[in-house]
């Protein structure tokens, strides 16, 4: 089904909705008298009811649908939100009605995915903790640019560094990372200054289980230092961008809101190795041969990260 | 209007300033389909794509959904840029709205310079309070034509593939207009002339 068509269904329930929910309203009153207002309050019943129906709650679909209707409907209306089908195919979330809500503090809400929970743990407060608690869903992607590579006849190089100066022009096409949907722009050409960090960060988290590392990038605007904390596949991240200029300071008092994020290593990984793989396939298009010994050995590093990672950013899989 | 700002004869740098880098248009597929509105022709054509077009504002960019927000914002793309070559106005604005922008443009023309003051109620990503807070730039008139055109290409070509046909007779006009504009607009913006830089 496609999100057009699950939009639709949505807006079809939702235009009914105060028909559709009449059985739900009197299964409320006659178990847990009480009628229906879409409070805050009122959730707590809807919560009673499920934990006093338990097993039989459990297994009944249209029960479970009618109640995650109203608890939504009901954060919804109570906290400024709006209902829409989640549009990410690289998630699990992928085409799941859900609130969201024009405030940032509060996370986005998939009452039908939040409903299958509750019956782990049915405690009395659990949907509203669930809207306070629940890991921000943050968004980090990048989007590389189309650059020209500039025809440079092979040549031999001192520092991987240096490459980026002579292969890319300096008005090029940018490549962007999206910071929960902020656009952050790195020109290629200046690369030079970000690209040691980048591929240490790569190396070592691809590398390690667990770890701890640190990775600052910079740009015309603003530097960003990331602080990364991984086990398994959880990484966070505590980040501190601070402008160059007083005048961009809104610029990253906005990125800073979303400052300390909860992410899978492999997908923050994908998405940077595909910058990798771009730089790798322009190195090789240009000839680039490195002579310093050490400086060589980063491109071995690149090559193995490059493979090792496996896998690709978001906007360029399937 | 900061007018002291814009009078000055500060050379500004233009792609500091503003610039439009368009995504990769996903392959367009012939459905010789019809719409009745270029909203819902360019939902279609687009659906596939993945990239985002990212505007480039005082430094500060923010991205639109070829899914979500090209579409909706192809009229008043076309009305601005159509002003610009077939009126006498000097004066104007410009509303754009989609699913993750809100946002008014007022325009300026003094000589061969165009003034552009933006009012940002939303983008995506929230950060419309950092644009609003550099709000407004200058710019050689010819220099902010060139960094539309790559992207009038984009979906006029995307349309043309496409074969759609639109039943509305406004909306195809549009489209006219937008086969107009691009013609007059002589070049793209120079990082997108290989041979020029």
């Amino acid at each position: 089904m496609d999100l057009t068509k699950e939009r639709d269904n949505l807006n079809s329930i939702l235009s009914n909705l105060d028909e559709r929910l009449e059985g739900f309203k009197d299964l409320l009153i006659d178990s847990v008298s009480f009628e229906i207002d879409f409070s805050i309050e009122s959730i707590k019943y809807v919560e009673l009811l499920l934990k006093h129906l338990q097993v039989k709650a459990k297994n009944d679909i249209e029960l479970k649908k009618d109640a995650a209707l109203y608890i939504g409907q009901t954060i919804k209306l109570n906290f400024n939100g709006e209902w829409d089908i989640y549009d990410d195919e690289g998630t699990e979330f992928h085409l799941q009605p859900y609130v969201k809500f024009l405030d940032v503090n509060h996370n986005n809400f998939f009452p039908f995915l939040s409903i299958n929970k509750y019956f782990e743990n049915p405690e009395i407060g659990f949907f509203l903790k669930t809207l306070g608690e629940k890991k921000k869903l943050i968004d980090i992607s990048i989007q590389l640019g189309h650059p020209k590579i500039n025809s440079i006849p092979a040549k031999e190089f001192a520092a991987v560094k240096d490459v980026f100066l002579e292969l890319f022009h300096p008005n090029e096409e940018r490549l962007f990372l999206f910071w929960n949907h902020i656009p952050i722009q790195f020109q290629y050409h200046n690369l030079i200054q970000n690209f040691d960090e980048i591929l240490a960060m790569n190396w070592l988290l691809q590398k390690e289980n667990q770890g701890k590392t640190k990775a600052t990038l910079t740009n015309d605007v603003l530097t960003i230092e990331l602080h990364l904390f991984w086990e398994n596949d959880d990484l966070k991240i505590e980040s501190y961008f601070n402008a160059i200029d007083e005048k961009h300071q809104t610029y990253t008092d906005a990125l800073s809101e979303n400052s300390i994020i909860n992410f899978s290593k492999q997908s923050f990984l994908n998405e940077w190795n595909t910058l990798l793989k771009q730089i790798l396939t322009a190195f090789d298009a240009a000839n680039v041969t490195i002579v310093d010994g050490t400086e060589r050995r980063k491109m071995e590093l690149l090559n193995q990260v490059e493979q090792a990672i496996n896998g690709y950013g978001k906007l360029y899989i399937k | 209007m900061d007018m002291e700002n814009y009078t000055s004869n500060k050379k500004y740098d233009s792609t500091a300033a503003f610039y439009i880098q368009p995504g990769f248009v996903e392959g367009v597929i012939a459905e010789e389909l019809a719409f009745n509105s270029i909203e819902t022709a360019f939902e279609n054509i687009f659906k596939n794509n993945k990239e985002f077009c990212v505007v480039s504002w005082n430094q500060i960019p923010f991205k639109l959904s070829y899914k979500e927000d090209i579409p909706f914002l192809i009229p008043s793309i076309t009305k601005t840029l159509d002003l610009l070559f077939n009126s006498d106005e000097k004066n104007w604005s410009t509303h754009f709205y989609s699913k993750n922008c809100d946002f008014t443009w007022s325009f300026s023309i003094i000589d061969d310079a165009i003034f552009v003051v933006g009012d940002f109620i939303k983008i995506s990503g929230n950060h419309q309070k950092a644009i609003n807070s550099l709000s407004n730039f200058r710019m050689d008139i010819n220099t902010f034509l060139k960094e539309w055109k790559l992207l009038i290409e984009q979906i006029l070509s995307a349309f043309e593939q496409s074969e759609h046909q639109l039943t509305n007779s406004n909306d195809q006009k549009l489209i006219d207009i937008l086969f107009d504009i691009n013609a007059f607009i002589p070049s793209r913006a120079l990082r997108y002339q290989y041979d020029k830089r």
